[in-house]
């Protein structure tokens, strides 16, 4: 099984901005192109990640930066663990286990810290679609 | 009569040989009349006619007084001391060796100058040691003891008598500085004559009357001097004692003493010269190995002086055979000393366990210890390393480790693998719940993160310069209802006055 275009196109236009074209594109997937829309969402977060603070990152910019997005709303403050999303973070470019976390947790923390990246990374159509080709060939390696 | 050279005055003084009160008289030596056996003249009396045929002058007086003479030097018999002390001059000596060595009688090294008893004639007064003679008592006798006292008699024990009577025919060999001194007659080359021939006739020629010692003069030993020499039988006859030897045969004669092949213990002693001049090499055969000793151990330990030579060449014989037989150090045969021990040891009997020694199934580990010789080495090695082996499994050279950069960043292929597999175990849960929450949460991450319009860049202005302190101008208030309420107040109670003040005028005008 392998990453389609259809949900690497729904998830571009998610972190586009364009959430109607994200609603019609991820209506258009089939129930079996969960697996495949799964991988290609973490796959996206686990390189924002690295590109980010894989690097020269330190705990204090991943605390910072944790602290940031959930001053945006109430509503993200509510969804976002401070200490898991750090710890989730962290897990990408450390040895940190992150296997003790639940799926409904790990599913709502990865998707709102990947807007988060994109957005403050504010990225143009080129680089969101080279972004999107690393993001697929990781989550195809997963699912190959 | 003593004739004594005085060195202070130069002269020869005779005195009278008197000896002491107190001293028992000396026995007569055998030189003497009646101390040879009978029908043989003595030596004395065959020098004293021989003297008076030559020079009856000679014989003086016992009592004749000490005349001064010319030529005192030509004695050389005796001096006397500023002190008083007479000591034997080496003329004296020299006189009384070859006396003896003239005669073939007496071996040089036997001829001692001054007896060990201290009784010689250092010891005496001047008219006891001082005695040089014309008395017919000049030949010493030489005795077995005084044979004794040599140097090689002190190494040696007492030879027997047939081995003194071989040593006495065969007088030990003159010394080089030792010459015949031209002094004694008969003693210089022939168609010379001799200086105290010389002398004598020129003391003659001047009408002095010299107290010219005959050769028997000076022939006898210094041991005569006190009386005191230990007598020593003479193997010889009264022929030889009357013939003086010719200087040639002499020579010939001494030539033929220093060979040392004639004298009996000239291979021992050349044996003991040998082993004092080379120390180590007799070290070096007393510290041969204990199988070495073994061989020798069958030898006296202490060996008889005739016996030693023998010994000696047993010795050289059976370390050339050692030698021949015994292995090297660093040879094949190194070994064998360790190899007898064993052989005399435990055998083997050959118990085995199953398949195995018994030792080796007591102690697989130390079975191999002894088989092997002390220092062997083992060789090593090289085990191939495979690919998928540990990073140290099968390093047996530096270069194969990996480096310090290998270490911490690893291959890419390796890398990209391990990477992709962890967060894949981490991260992708292939779940409804998953994607139910990713579903949930991405209208609120749109909602908090909605990106601005195309077409209405904003461009976000930063001042990075500070903002200076401006005056704040004066707040630009509007009327609020307080204000109103209060004016309109005020504004009716300034008209409500007016209108009292103007009906008051009218009041009071209409009145009026």
């Amino acid at each position: 099984m392998a990453v389609t275009d259809d949900q690497v196109a729904a998830l571009r236009a998610h972190l586009a901005g364009d959430i109607t074209e994200h609603e019609r594109l991820y209506a258009q997937l089939g129930p079996a192109a969960g697996t495949g829309y799964n991988a290609l969402v973490a796959a996206a977060f686990c390189t924002a990640v690295e590109r980010r603070f894989a690097k020269d990152g330190t705990t204090a910019d991943v605390v910072k930066f944790v602290g940031d997005v959930r001053a945006q709303s109430e509503r993200l403050s509510d969804v976002i663990d401070p200490r898991t999303a750090e710890r989730v973070i962290r897990a990408v470019y450390t040895e940190e286990s992150v296997e003790d976390v639940d799926d409904k947790t790990m599913g709502g923390t990865q998707i709102v810290l990947l807007t988060a990246l994109i957005a403050d990374a504010q990225l143009d159509d080129a680089g969101l679609d080279e972004f999107m080709t690393t993001a697929r060939g990781l989550a195809d390696q997963w699912l190959s | 009569v003593t004739v004594g050279v005085d060195d202070t005055s130069g002269g020869v003084e005779t005195v009278e040989d008197q000896p002491p009160a107190d001293r028992p008289p000396p026995p007569p030596p055998p030189d003497q009349p009646g101390a040879e056996p009978e029908g043989i003249p003595s030596r004395a009396d065959s020098r004293a006619a021989a003297a008076a045929a030559t020079k009856p002058d000679t014989s003086q007086p016992a009592d004749a007084k000490p005349e001064p003479s010319t030529e005192p030097e030509s004695q050389s018999v005796s001096s006397d001391r500023l002190d008083g002390s007479v000591q034997e001059t080496s003329g004296e000596r020299e006189t009384a060796v070859m006396v003896s060595t003239t005669d073939e009688q007496l071996a040089a090294r036997d001829i001692e100058p001054e007896p060990l008893d201290g009784l010689g004639a250092f010891d005496g007064g001047a008219e006891q040691s001082s005695t040089l003679t014309t008395s017919p008592t000049e030949d010493a006798p030489i005795d077995d003891e005084r044979a004794l006292t040599t140097f090689e008699a002190i190494d040696h024990p007492a030879p027997s008598d047939q081995e003194i009577a071989d040593v006495d025919e065969i007088a030990a060999p003159m010394a080089t500085g030792d010459s015949p001194p031209f002094d004694d007659p008969g003693n210089e080359p022939e168609g010379l004559p001799s200086r105290a021939d010389s002398r004598t006739g020129a003391a003659a020629a001047n009408g002095e009357l010299v107290a010219q010692p005959t050769t028997d003069n000076t022939s006898g030993p210094p041991e005569q001097a006190n009386d005191m020499a230990p007598p020593l039988e003479i193997q010889s006859t009264p022929a030889d004692e009357m013939s003086q030897p010719e200087p040639d045969k002499l020579v010939a004669d001494t030539a033929e003493q220093q060979t040392a092949d004639d004298w009996p213990w000239a291979d021992e002693f050349a044996a003991r010269a040998q082993s004092r001049e080379n120390p180590a090499a007799a070290n070096a055969e007393h510290s041969q190995p204990a199988f070495d000793q073994r061989s020798t151990d069958d030898a006296p330990t202490v060996p008889e002086i005739g016996e030693e030579q023998q010994l000696t060449a047993e010795k050289h014989t059976a370390n050339r055979d050692l030698q021949t037989e015994t292995p090297e150090p660093g040879g094949e045969n190194h070994g064998q000393g360790p190899q007898d021990v064993t052989d005399n040891g435990p055998k083997d009997l050959g118990l085995t366990v199953g398949d195995k020694a018994v030792r080796e199934h007591i102690d697989p580990a130390g079975a191999g210890i002894g088989e092997q010789p002390e220092g062997h080495k083992e060789r090593f090695e090289r085990q191939a390393r495979d690919n998928d082996a540990s990073w140290a499994d099968g390093i047996d050279r530096l270069s194969d480790l990996p480096t310090g950069e290998e270490l911490v960043e690893p291959k890419p292929e390796d890398d990209d693998s391990s990477r992709a597999e962890r967060l894949r175990k981490n991260f992708f849960r292939d779940s409804g719940d998953y994607q139910d929450s990713v579903k949930k949460n991405i209208t609120i991450s749109h909602d908090a993160f909605q990106r601005p319009p195309a077409g209405h860049p904003e461009i976000k202005v930063c001042r990075e310069d500070p903002v200076a302190p401006v005056v704040a101008s004066m707040p630009q208030h509007s009327v609020d209802i307080a204000t109103a309420t209060a004016n309109a107040l005020i504004i009716s109670a300034v008209f409500g006055e007016g209108i009292r003040r103007i009906r008051e005028r009218h009041m009071k005008g209409g009145e009026r």
